[in-house]
């Protein structure tokens, strides 16, 4: 399990899709992500992966287990 | 041969007219009167100004109309046909209608075939008009007997759904035991392709006689991994899917290389979006070569700024921009709390299934295979050439569908129809049988095609059998890759119609017609590539439609020699 810490975000594309925005740039996350954390500093905990989705805005994307507001 | 000559100068003629008849748009889309505008009621306005007209010219009846116009296309420029949004129609088309430089000022009206799709939140739907789906509808059968799978989220049969063909479907997401959605992605997809249109709710969509076919590779997240959309393919080829789209994307993967391979080899047409990434780079499967990588438009035709772009993007199709009002493409979908909705959305994904749908119509017709389909699609796609952001050009279903009848139906009438009168020239008969055979031939060869071009001709099968060539019957009747099934399109039919119709003297000519009309038929496929029969690869399949042309014509032969002497006897 591994740490990523960034800005999380809402892309409009689709129905909608949930991204990390990291110095390196967006990494879409699968998996439940609190919507009150929208636009905040996050760390999301999970593991990389290599996902498909309907965001395809790049990057690696992580599969997530937790995300939770950063200190 | 002074006989001859008459008689093709009056086939000739024939085709002529036949050639002025043939199907267009403004021919079924018959004008609406202008609408009576409420006061107050915003929209654009369209000034034809007087021809000659020049900038100041214009310039001066904008500060009439109140509003700021501009020229409508640079190529009609002659035409000095002008458009502006005004905040009050009825108050601009008063200002206007005295001025001596303008001719006529209305405001702009949708053209429809005869009232047709009356789904009241069409008018929103600025996607379909874009890529010119009422042409489909109008003159098509609006993708029947065609399978789209839409490997996705799922698919739910929302309100708006629930006229559509939709089968059962499979999931490939572990834990899903069903292809339901549970994001609203796939459903909003599907809608773009076959939506319930004409049923008086909701929104039209590109094909709405295709049939669904839901394949579930994404999680209520809108993500998944390469093995689950891997078998997804797999799965929809060996389910009959003649289109597959896939509004989805991520990095290069061998296993889903490899299943869109496969399901290429089998005839199958693959759309995937080109990304949404917004720079140069295509994702994948988009960028494959097997598939029709699709990027973005919106409103105005412009690349959405979302949009991947680069090698790979092989057309553009309306994906939506929603920063302009009313800008994204809407569908109807699910909702968590109202059950459904109708939602504007944007995206590559929303572009694809634009492409898919206008694919289904295409194959719908019978007249073209996959490849020719393919090929079709980006050559009447509104560019000049390949650029790396809108690839061959923007969508434009009408330009398509008129370029398989142009370069079908118009062709094959007059080959068929040539080839029946210099057969039954040889037979000697009457002016009787070389008229009806030289019709049977242009009807069996290319269909009575200009029928579709009358208003009120029946959308029925029968309707459409009898305005299509034979070779495109099984595709009506079956679905669309049945008319590469190597028995039909052969010297079968002719034989059997010589057999069995020219042993009764008053229908010897309809068999001579079938006869020289298939032989032309099958002599224009082999030409043209346009149909590749199955089990036949490359230079096997267009020596079976030639040499199965070349064995109809001489039934033909024998036919007219059946008749000659019947005549000699007589």
């Amino acid at each position: 399990m591994a740490r990523f810490v960034g800005k999380l975000k809402k892309v409009d594309l689709g129905a909608g899709a949930w991204v990390l925005e990291t110095e390196d740039g967006e990494r879409p996350l699968d998996g439940p992500v609190p919507e009150d954390l929208e636009g905040r500093d996050v760390v999301v905990e999970g593991k990389e992966a290599a996902l498909f989705g309907f965001a395809m805005t790049g990057g690696q994307g992580i599969r997530v287990k937790k995300v939770s507001a950063a200190e | 041969m002074k006989r001859t000559l008459r008689s093709l100068a009056l086939l000739a003629a024939i085709v002529a007219v036949l050639w002025a008849l043939r199907p267009r748009p403004e021919v079924r889309h018959l004008p609406t009167p202008v609408p009576a505008t409420a006061p107050d009621a915003g929209g654009t306005l369209v000034v034809d100004l007087v021809d000659g007209a020049s900038d100041a010219d214009l310039a001066q009846v904008a500060k009439e109309a109140g509003t700021s116009l501009h020229w409508l296309d640079p190529r009609t420029r002659d035409e000095a046909l002008a458009v502006g949004e005004v905040p009050d129609l009825h108050a601009a088309v008063l200002a206007l209608a005295a001025d001596p430089l303008v001719e006529v000022a209305e405001p702009e009206i949708e053209q429809v075939a005869l009232g047709y799709p009356n789904d009241p939140m069409y008018e929103k739907q600025w996607h379909l008009r874009a890529m010119g789906a009422p042409v489909g509808w109008a003159e098509t059968p609006r993708g029947k007997g065609v399978i789209v799978a839409v490997i996705d989220t799922g698919v739910t049969q929302v309100e708006d759904l629930k006229g559509t063909r939709v089968l059962k479907g499979a999931s490939f997401v572990p834990g899903v035991k069903t292809a339901a959605d549970d994001n609203g992605h796939g459903t909003h997809v599907a809608g773009t392709i076959a939506e319930t249109t004409n049923n008086g709710i909701g929104v039209a969509g590109v094909a709405p006689e295709a049939t669904i076919l839901p394949v579930k590779v994404l999680s209520g997240w809108g993500s998944g991994m390469s093995p689950w959309i891997a078998a997804g393919v797999d799965y929809a080829v060996d389910e009959g899917a003649d289109v597959i789209n896939l509004s989805l994307g991520g990095s290069y993967s061998m296993v889903i290389h490899n299943a869109i391979r496969k399901a290429r080899a089998k005839g199958v047409i693959v759309v995937a979006a080109a990304g949404n990434s917004g720079r140069k780079g295509v994702s994948y499967p988009g960028g494959l070569k097997e598939t029709i990588g699709v990027s973005a438009t919106g409103p105005g035709g412009a690349i959405a700024p979302y949009s991947s772009w680069g090698k790979g993007v092989d057309i553009a199709a309306p994906g939506g921009d929603k920063r302009k009002p009313g800008g994204g493409v809407w569908q109807d979908t699910i909702d968590k709390d109202a059950g459904h909705a109708y939602k504007e959305f944007q995206g590559t994904s929303m572009a694809t299934p634009h492409v898919a749908g206008a694919a289904a119509i295409l194959l719908c017709t019978g007249m073209c295979d996959a490849d020719c389909v393919q090929r079709t699609l980006l050559s009447s796609a509104d560019g000049e050439g390949w650029d790396d952001h809108l690839g061959y050009g923007r969508l434009d279903l009408g330009k398509a569908i008129h370029g398989v009848e142009e370069s079908g139906g118009g062709i094959r009438f007059f080959l068929g129809g040539l080839l029946a009168l210099i057969i039954a020239q040889l037979a000697g008969s009457g002016v009787r049988f070389r008229a009806l055979a030289t019709l049977a031939g242009g009807w069996a060869a290319g269909g009575l095609f200009f029928l579709e071009a009358v208003p009120f001709w029946p959308d029925a099968t029968w309707a459409h059998l009898v305005a299509s060539p034979l070779l495109a019957w099984p595709a009506l009747l079956l679905g669309p890759s049945w008319s590469a099934f190597p028995l039909w399109c052969s010297a079968l039919l002719p034989i059997a119609a010589g057999f069995f119709l020219g042993a009764f003297r008053p229908l010897r000519p309809l068999a001579l017609g079938v006869a020289a009309g298939l032989g032309a038929g099958l002599f224009h496929a082999a030409a043209t590539g346009n149909l590749q029969p199955w089990f036949l690869p490359g230079v096997l399949g267009t020596a079976w439609l030639a040499g199965n042309a070349t064995v109809s014509l001489i039934v033909g032969l024998a036919l007219a020699g059946t008749e000659k002497l019947d005549v000699e006897k007589s």
